[in-house]
């Protein structure tokens, strides 16, 4: 039986080495992730999220503290655990069809079993029509929508997303979030979204990690009861929507008088 | 709309093919009227050129050239994208290679002719390797560029999905810098040329090299004209086969799929 990931980091701290002293971009963060739940890390522009999203996946190694998914410290990145980068130019490969894209997370799989994991994975996200294009010749939220279709298809129970919706526009944007939430509904694995947008958060999250500005640590966390499923009009009009909101915009505007 | 599109495109390229003609006209007149020794006509230099190719000549000067500037390619392009796709991905490397590589690049290739003669002699051998020594510099550069300059996030999410270091260097870094190791593709071709008509002038008694400078010392100018023409098209010929491959190699890169280049 399918089920997500646990995520959990204990005291994690991590800076780089810049002249001519060193920059703490995490300091003494724990946090932790149930099986299933779509969490998301809310943070101030330049925060260290990035940094945050790398040491979890183990592309990046934390100076103290630990990861761990599913209970096992994270060395390098797990084998059931799948990024989408944040920038939608980078993270496909140009040289690879949709197609081909998806299935470079199935290498090793034959290629008939391959070839139709691929194709499902693309239509679940709206692409079966598209699958032999190359990234250039679709749009952005088609090359974001891929990635996702990318990290289905490698059947990930921790799915780690860094702004993925960033960079597209913001209509885009709102049929993406629906999207993702409409797929995550059906399969249930973890998530881990890191946005700065506050609406984003507030709609997409299960339970919501406010960060501090850098070097980035644990402000609140805030437990998002919305019911679920959530529709952008109505979920947006509840007057519990506004409050959480309203405290999330506090909290990071705040700055660090407020905590 | 797109047939009007169409019919100015051809129309563009007519205008070359004119261009082309009347510059060959005005050479005929100017050759004509001149009468001078040291110029041929279009018409004689053409002539010339079709005895070249329909006689012993050109199994004798022709096809070894043809022959020694593919070997001397595809020995250099081989050599350096081999050694420039290692060079880029071991950073470490870097240091140690840099300045022998841009040593090397900036050494005018036709100096390697004298030294290659005093180390080879002349035979066969030297024209091939001083080919893949003028073609193998531009190579080596560009795909050492190409390959450090890979896009980190390619990287990441190659290590995401577990793909092996070797692998990674085939499948990613490879692919990520083709339009860099294409660019230095084309520059090594035309170094080629250049480097076998020189080599041949200087070290060889076969080739168009060779056919060029010998009917220029022996007063048969209508085949120095004839030798110089088939150069030409053979220049041509060579970078329009090229621009060719880079097309269909580089499809999915929107620089050169996009119909941009002419």
């Amino acid at each position: 039986m399918f089920e997500g990931a646990t995520l959990e980091c204990r005291h994690l701290s991590k800076s780089f080495p810049s002249a001519p002293e060193s920059t703490t971009v995490i300091q003494d963060l724990s946090l932790r992730v149930q099986p299933g739940e779509f969490a998301v890390i809310l943070g101030p522009s330049g925060c260290g999220k990035t940094t945050l999203l790398r040491t979890f996946s183990g592309l990046l190694r934390p100076d103290r503290g630990e990861v761990l998914v599913d209970g096992r410290v994270v060395h390098d990145v797990p084998d059931d655990v799948g990024v989408v980068f944040q920038e939608y130019n980078k993270s496909l490969f140009p040289w690879l069809s949709l197609e081909r894209n998806v299935r470079f997370a199935l290498r090793g799989l034959d290629r008939a079993t391959a070839a139709q994991r691929a194709r499902d994975a693309l239509a679940r996200v709206g692409l079966a029509d598209s699958a032999h294009q190359y990234p250039w010749q679709v749009s952005g939220g088609m090359q974001q929508r891929t990635a996702i279709a990318r990290a289905l298809a490698h059947q990930a129970r921790l799915v780690i997303m860094d702004e993925p919706f960033a960079s597209v526009d913001a209509i885009t944007r709102i049929h993406l979030e629906v999207m993702l939430l409409d797929i995550w509904t059906e399969s249930r694995f973890s998530v881990v979204f890191v946005t700065h947008d506050i609406e984003e958060a507030v709609f997409l999250a299960d339970r919501l990690f406010v960060l501090s500005g850098r070097p980035a640590s644990l402000k609140e966390e805030i437990t998002v009861t919305l019911p679920r499923p959530r529709d952008l009009l109505t979920t947006k009009a509840l007057p519990l929507f506004q409050q959480l909101r309203e405290r999330a915009f506090r909290l990071i505007e705040g700055g660090e008088q407020a905590s | 709309m797109k047939a009007h599109a169409l019919s100015a495109r051809i129309g563009e390229r007519l205008l070359g093919w004119v261009a082309l003609v009347v510059a060959l006209a005005g050479w005929q007149v100017a050759a004509e009227v001149r009468h001078s020794h040291s110029v041929a006509t279009f018409t004689s230099a053409l002539h010339a050129l079709g005895k070249i190719l329909s006689s012993a000549q050109l199994g004798v000067d022709v096809l070894p050239s043809l022959y020694r500037v593919l070997a001397g390619f595809a020995i250099a392009a081989a050599l350096g994208v081999v050694i420039g796709l290692f060079v880029g991905t071991f950073r470490a490397l870097d240091p140690w290679v840099r300045p022998v590589i841009e040593f090397m690049r900036a050494v005018p290739p036709p100096l390697i002719i004298p030294v290659a003669m005093l180390i080879i002699g002349i035979s066969g051998k030297l024209i091939i390797s001083v080919i893949v020594f003028g073609a193998f510099w531009p190579v080596l550069l560009n795909t050492t560029d190409g390959a450090r300059q890979v896009e980190p996030v390619y990287i990441e999410t190659a290590r995401v999905f577990h793909v092996a270091r070797h692998v990674m260097v085939r499948s990613i870094v490879l692919p990520a810098s083709l339009p860099m190791i294409m660019a230095g593709l084309r520059i090594a071709l035309s170094t080629a040329i250049i480097m076998m008509v020189l080599a041949e002038m200087l070290a060889s008694s076969t080739g168009i090299g060779y056919l060029v400078l010998t009917s220029q010392q022996t007063f048969d100018v209508p085949a120095t004209y004839g030798g110089v023409l088939l150069l030409g098209v053979l220049g041509w010929f060579f970078d329009a086969a090229f621009l060719a491959v880079e097309q269909r190699v580089l499809a999915w890169n929107s620089d050169f799929a996009g119909g941009t280049r002419v």
